[in-house]
């Protein structure tokens, strides 16, 4: 038994169910759900979900992670892999100089910062789209689903608490 | 003894900051690379993306029963949001479709008055149909398409042409076991040959990653206007001709936009085409599938 007073099979299986969260996010993504916004744009969850579990688990949602929960998205989607990778990836890459303690402990900032992060990503995206494409990609759609993703994410937050609560205690939690 | 351990923590956090710095960058590299390579359609990405296809289409559809008490909550309440002028506009649409459906029938009665007249063989415009769930919305804002739940297991095949109630949704580009991919017409990748129907006039049209897809290619003294409906013109003969696509919404110096007569944020079951047209069973009127097209395009119309 480890110091918590968990078996290490389900200190595995608790430490997973981050991954698993950001799976089930990739899922919901694919679902052909009813849009606020036209043409079918919806908020990119998964988005949501990465920048959740950076700012309150970055020890268990690793880089190496989060790049495969964005392969997994771009196979999904029939898109060139890296797509999605590289635009995740930048969530901890933005938040690597930010302390995480206020974060943490306040939603409201935690929303407020991931305004700056969800416009960078968009744009990240509306490039590597016009790059892909070979031609300027219309700006719309990349921001409503930035609106979107920045708008979906208190209610992630919420849902995700419960599931933090029984994580194992963080060992060391970088840029803390 | 503590301060020792705070400074192994110090040490270890460090090590573990700077191994993260490290790895996101040399991953972000190798997304790039990624990104590169998978530009050039590799078969073996291919494959992989047609088994991601299959298994997003099993998982997708799981939360099917949830998903649409979610769909019809929303449509309800949207419904009863605007109940009022919902009811005037379906009178009003009542009122077109009666007279569109007069209209049809008595085109379809002339038609095959003056085909025996000129002695043409019997245009049937139907084909055999497949129908098909649509089960996820993959591509986000880099590309529009869908993934419906029926593959090679169905007899589906690239290029076949999908369409709804209303009109044409865009044409198969991928097919899995279980599953295949539609790229719907307003994509950036879509291009289809289509004719206006008033008119005549041959185009191709494009999608433009956003409601509305233009018009390309078009004659030198097109003689269009706004309302003019398109149609599938069936050259190159990978789609049958006929099938509506949209309405034209704009027209200047410098392009044509057309808004797509398939209502995107309703799409649910759709028809997939086979490619061979099957012959009407007697050989003298549009079978019973093929008049309500226009009449539902009409409703569209009038919307």
């Amino acid at each position: 038994m480890s110091e918590t007073g968990l078996s290490p099979i389900e200190l595995v299986l608790r430490r997973s169910l981050v991954f698993a969260s950001a799976l089930v996010a990739l899922v919901v993504d694919l679902l052909p759900l009813p849009s606020p916004a036209p043409q079918a744009v919806a908020p990119l969850v998964t988005l949501a979900v990465v920048y959740h579990w950076t700012v309150h688990r970055p020890d268990i949602l690793t880089p190496g992670s989060i790049f495969l929960v964005g392969l997994l998205r771009d196979l999904a989607g029939h898109l060139p892999l890296g797509l999605h990778a590289s635009s995740f990836l930048l969530v901890p890459a933005l938040l690597r100089r930010v302390p995480r303690g206020p974060l943490q402990r306040s939603l409201p900032l935690a929303w407020l910062l991931l305004f700056p992060i969800v416009a960078l990503v968009g744009l990240w995206r509306w490039l590597l789209a016009a790059l892909v494409w070979l031609q300027p990609a219309p700006v719309r759609p990349f921001l409503l689903e930035s609106l979107l993703s920045w708008a979906v994410y208190p209610l992630v937050a919420v849902l995700l608490a419960p599931v933090g609560r029984v994580l194992p205690r963080a060992g060391h939690v970088s840029g803390s | 003894m503590s301060s020792g351990r705070r400074e192994r923590g110090g040490a270890l956090a460090a090590l573990a900051s700077a191994v993260a710095r490290r790895s996101i960058a040399a991953l972000a590299a190798l997304s790039l690379v990624l990104i590169v390579l998978t530009k050039a359609d590799l078969k073996f990405l291919a494959y992989l993306s047609e088994r991601a296809g299959d298994a997003v289409a099993w998982v997708a559809t799981l939360p099917a029963a949830p998903l649409a008490v979610v769909r019809r909550t929303s449509e309800a309440v949207g419904s009863l949001l605007a109940l009022e002028e919902e009811n005037a506009r379906l009178r009003e649409e009542n009122r077109r479709l009666v007279h569109w459906q007069n209209e049809a029938i008595r085109l379809a009665v002339q038609n095959a008055a003056l085909r025996e007249a000129l002695a043409m063989p019997a245009v049937s415009g139907a084909r055999r149909r497949t129908t098909v769930r649509i089960v996820a919305d993959p591509g986000g804002p880099f590309v529009q398409t869908r993934l419906i739940d029926a593959g090679r297991d169905r007899g589906l095949e690239k290029g076949m042409a999908v369409v709804d109630a209303y009109g044409m949704v865009g044409r198969i580009v991928e097919v899995g076991e279980r599953s295949a991919r539609v790229l719907l017409i307003t994509d950036f990748n879509s291009r289809i040959p289509v004719l206006v129907e008033r008119s005549r006039d041959q185009a191709i049209l494009e999608g433009r990653n956003g409601p509305l897809a233009e018009l390309r290619f078009l004659p030198m003294s097109p003689s269009f206007a706004v309302g003019d409906r398109v149609l599938t013109s069936g050259r190159g003969g990978l789609l049958p001709p006929g099938l509506p696509v949209g309405e034209i919404v704009h027209v200047d110096e410098r392009r044509v936009l057309v808004r797509p007569l398939v209502d995107w944020d309703r799409l649910d079951y759709v028809a997939v085409l086979e490619s061979d047209p099957v012959p009407a069973p007697d050989g003298s009127l549009p079978s019973s599938e093929a008049i309500p097209e226009p009449i539902r395009a009409a409703e569209r119309l009038g919307r």
